[in-house]
């Protein structure tokens, strides 16, 4: 298996959560203390595009922020900072948390016997496409049975990946 | 320092801004007591401005509150099972990885749906 690589993953999941904008931040490696404007104004991005990545950087653990009232302009000021030494906590946790998520997929899938319409307006059980004579309510077409064998060995496949990357963390 | 502006607007203006906020962070930041905050969020629930959706953070019963104009937003994306399929995969990571929908169900999460019938599609 080629090696993980941790930090492209981190930089995913921040990607995910915050966007181009918060994979940026986070590769400015900042390590002081930051307010926002002077940030937005520095790097030219629209203030309210920045708050918004952070805010979503917060909410996974990445950034944490400090309100403080400027003695000047009696404005409220964020005061940023970005976590990085949390990363790996927080990379960890996404990947268990995914993991379990994918488990109770594999559950919900190869206890049933599922049938799809090709168009992919439903999906159904075997009980339900019986009552359907097989047809879709939507479209008309011909139900088909959705073979997930290859999908579940796939999502199998993953969460030893998952497995393989989490005894790294 | 007088200040102008209603609570009820500055709530509106953070759950806004940010697509989404915790309670929890939201009296804080503000500095108003807890239960004037969860008025005001039941006020704007009712005006059918903002969702509450009762989450578990760190072991805490608290709500998110989510501006209503996203919600309807995402449902119509979501819906659209065909546009999310048309999607190439960035990894091979679930959209669960760095999803923040805490109370989302893995059987009925339509991500996890489009992604999964991508996989049945494409043999390994």
């Amino acid at each position: 298996m080629k090696e993980i690589d941790v930090d492209k993953l981190v930089l995913e999941l921040v990607g995910r959560v915050a966007g181009e904008i918060g994979t940026i931040l986070y590769s400015l490696q900042l390590e002081d203390e930051f307010t926002d404007d002077k940030l937005a104004l520095e790097l030219g991005i629209d203030i309210s595009e920045i708050r918004k990545a952070l805010f979503a950087m917060y909410e996974i653990g990445i950034a944490e922020y400090k309100r403080k009232r400027d003695d000047e302009t009696g404005w409220m000021e964020y005061y940023w900072r970005i976590n990085y030494s949390r990363a790996r906590e927080v990379l960890k946790r996404e990947l268990e948390k995914t993991k379990k998520k994918l488990e109770e997929k594999i559950d919900s899938e190869s206890n049933a016997i599922f049938y799809i319409c090709p168009n992919y307006c439903i999906k159904v059980s075997y009980d339900d496409a019986i009552e359907l004579n097989f047809y879709c309510p939507k479209c008309g077409s011909m139900l088909n049975y959705l073979d997930c064998e290859n999908a579940i060995r796939n999502l199998k496949e993953e969460i030893k990946k998952i497995d393989e990357i989490l005894k790294t963390l | 320092m007088i200040e102008f502006k209603d609570t009820k607007d500055e709530v509106l203006r953070i759950i806004k801004e940010r697509g989404g906020v915790l309670q929890k962070d939201l009296w804080k930041e503000l500095n108003i007591d807890s239960s004037k905050c969860s008025r005001i969020l039941r006020k704007l629930e009712k005006d059918g401005l903002v969702k509450r959706i009762e989450v578990v953070v760190d072991g805490v019963k608290t709500f998110k509150i989510v501006p209503v104009e996203l919600l309807e937003g995402k449902k119509d994306e979501e819906l659209d099972l065909r546009h999310i399929l048309e999607r190439p995969d960035a990894s091979f990571l679930p959209p669960c990885f760095a999803c923040l929908e805490r109370s989302c169900e893995a059987t009925s999460c339509l991500k996890l749906e489009a992604w999964f019938l991508n996989r049945c599609r494409s043999p390994l």
